[in-house]
């Protein structure tokens, strides 16, 4: 790994221990500079409120003069990122990048990007198609994923705890249950037909 | 130095010169060569009683001293005593100084200031000043400056009120005794170089108490605790964010983003066209100006290498930063390059796509063109960015780096859109 970017990794985490955020967080994954993790919180008046998100930060051999590579590692249900792999659409992780963007304004971002979807620059058009045609649903699913993935405290929705044992009773994983109601807008007969068919 | 032929010549005098001076030893009644002494034993000759250390400006006996201690003007040779003797005295010094004849040097005598070479002594050379001034009246300046004793100019001098020399007043600005008691122009002209350079002294400090703290956006590392060659700041024209020159240059050159998003400052996304390396982080607006102005005087004087000297075609024309000379220093007609080069669309200067062609065809030798095109913008681009260091031409960076600068030292002012145009 170029000196440069580990220096500047390592004066990061410093950065962000003495900044004493307490929403944000970032250790190393083993002894190299170059596999990180993150966790940030789920900002308030949001779905994913108090949802504790993991995330997995690599940097590149040429970072800070390219970006890292950050996907989210807690399932998330939101238009700009990916359902299933975690993958993020952020134009700041990509063609926007700036060289004195850092770990942190990065997870600062990823933050304000939870309270601020872009359903017209999707990552996830499922998602992205239920925010903007089906707000409610959309709402009570991502609610129900960050309580079901992120550890999000509060009462669960009795409706969709309901439906996700029907489906998983019937043999189905839990998860792959749990993707198909969210993608039918918990129509349970459409889920089972999805989830069936495949 | 006639006088001193003639004295010195055998045949026209049979006495040596020294006989036409009183033996100090003889006077005080205590010399031992009798009458083979070499000095005049006449007491109807002239004594030289004239202190030849007082004249240098250090007789340790002071007021006690046998000797007189008035200051001896050789050229006007007011004291009529003495001119005799310091008419051969200098004589004598003169004809060491022109011509090195050893057969003739100088003898060394007692009781007098033996000056075997040119030089003179220490204090003679100091006094030279002293020595030579013509005439009160007329004495300039820097003169009045050479009378002032260079010990007391520390408040160190010995001889206090005995010197020779003329103790200045203390300046309070550079802590240093050097204001001539009786020049007022000497004091305001002194005060006043004190005075810019305390200010000049002051700006320094203060650049330099700013850049050392100063950190760069990019590695995030103080720039003054950087190896000495990485010491450098890379001045962005259009915001003051701080980077270091390689830093910025490398994100400037970053080959996975858009031009528009590595032309702008990584901090502000404020766009600058070029970068302006500086030893000192600067920011005041004026010394900006000042600092990118001499870097475009400096490039303007670097003969353009796609010009070459008018044997080649330059793809920035008139924008070019570099100099645009034929071989017999005639410089191009920047205007016609512009009709020619340049037209006006809309209000919006576009380059001519056929002289952009023919540059990036030869370079590419023919190669697929149009997927080139970007690539090669792209790259040419990135090496706009040209090491400029304040005085000295040294590339820091890696050898490819230079290979790269020495090809390609060219920087386009109105930013890369333009180029960008041309692909359409």
């Amino acid at each position: 790994m170029s000196s440069i970017a580990t220096t500047r990794i390592q004066r990061e985490l410093k950065d962000i221990k003495e900044s004493n955020n307490q929403s944000i967080k970032i250790e190393l994954k083993s002894d190299e500079f170059n596999n990180l993790r993150g966790e940030i919180v789920g900002p308030s008046g949001t779905p994913y409120q108090d949802g504790m998100y993991k995330l997995s930060i690599k940097i590149p051999e040429t970072y800070p003069f390219n970006p890292p590579i950050v996907s989210f590692d807690t399932r998330i249900w939101h238009p700009n990122i990916s359902s299933v792999t975690g993958a993020i659409c952020l134009d700041i992780l990509k063609d926007q990048w700036a060289a004195a963007l850092t770990l942190r304004t990065v997870l600062l971002s990823l933050q304000a990007l939870l309270s601020a979807a872009e359903p017209d620059d999707p990552q996830d058009a499922v998602v992205a198609k239920q925010y903007k045609d089906n707000q409610k649903a959309f709402v009570k699913t991502a609610r129900f994923w960050a309580q079901y993935y992120a550890n999000a405290p509060g009462p669960r929705d009795t409706d969709c705890v309901e439906k996700l044992r029907k489906a998983s009773e019937m043999g189905f994983y839990k998860d792959i249950s749990l993707q198909a109601l969210s993608t039918h807008s918990w129509d349970l007969e459409n889920a089972i037909q999805y989830l069936t068919s495949c | 130095m006639a006088t001193k032929q003639s004295e010195e010549n055998p045949d026209n005098n049979d006495e040596p010169w020294t006989k036409k001076i009183l033996c100090r030893y003889f006077l005080h009644g205590i010399c031992k060569y009798g009458s083979s002494c070499r000095y005049s034993h006449n007491r109807d000759t002239a004594p030289d009683l004239v202190c030849r250390y007082y004249q240098d400006g250090h007789c340790s006996y002071g007021e006690r001293c046998r000797y007189d201690h008035v200051r001896v003007d050789k050229r006007n040779k007011s004291n009529s005593d003495t001119s005799q003797s310091r008419t051969s005295e200098s004589s004598l010094i003169h004809s060491t100084s022109h011509d090195v004849d050893w057969v003739n040097a100088v003898e060394f005598v007692p009781g007098q200031q033996y000056s075997p070479r040119d030089f003179g002594s220490y204090s003679s050379v100091l006094k030279q000043g002293l020595d030579t001034s013509p005439d009160p009246g007329q004495v300039s300046a820097s003169q009045k400056f050479d009378e002032i004793c260079p010990f007391a100019l520390n408040g160190e001098c010995e001889y206090g009120d005995q010197c020779a020399f003329v103790h200045g007043l203390l300046c309070d600005m550079c802590n240093l005794y050097i204001l001539h008691p009786d020049d007022l122009h000497q004091q305001a002209q002194h005060k006043e170089e004190c005075m810019q350079y305390h200010v000049e002294d002051l700006k320094e400090s203060f650049k330099i108490a700013e850049s050392r703290d100063a950190v760069c956006g990019i590695c995030m590392e103080v720039v003054w605790e950087k190896d000495e060659k990485d010491r450098k700041f890379g001045i962005l024209e259009n915001c003051n964010h701080m980077f270091c020159l390689d830093c910025i240059r490398k994100w400037r050159s970053a080959k996975a983003f858009n031009n528009t998003v590595v032309k702008a400052c990584p901090q502000c996304r404020v766009s600058s066209s070029f970068v302006t390396p500086s030893s000192t982080w600067i920011e005041d607006k004026e010394e900006k100006e000042n600092l990118i102005k001499g870097y475009k005087d400096h490039l303007s004087n670097k003969p353009c290498r796609y010009f070459d000297q008018g044997r080649g075609k330059c793809p920035f024309g008139s924008n070019c930063f570099y100099l645009h000379a034929y071989p017999d220093g005639s410089k191009q007609d920047r205007s016609k390059v512009d009709s020619k080069n340049v037209e006006g669309k809309n209000g919006r200067r576009t380059i001519d796509p056929n002289s952009l062609w023919d540059f990036i065809g030869e370079r590419n030798e023919g190669g697929n063109h149009s997927s080139s095109l970007m690539e090669l913008l792209q790259h040419d681009l990135e090496l706009l960015d040209v090491v400029y260091l304040l005085g000295e031409d040294s590339f820091s960076s890696s050898e490819e780096d230079y290979d790269a600068l020495e090809t390609l030292e060219h920087r386009f002012l109105y930013g890369s859109d333009e180029f960008l145009d041309v692909d359409d």
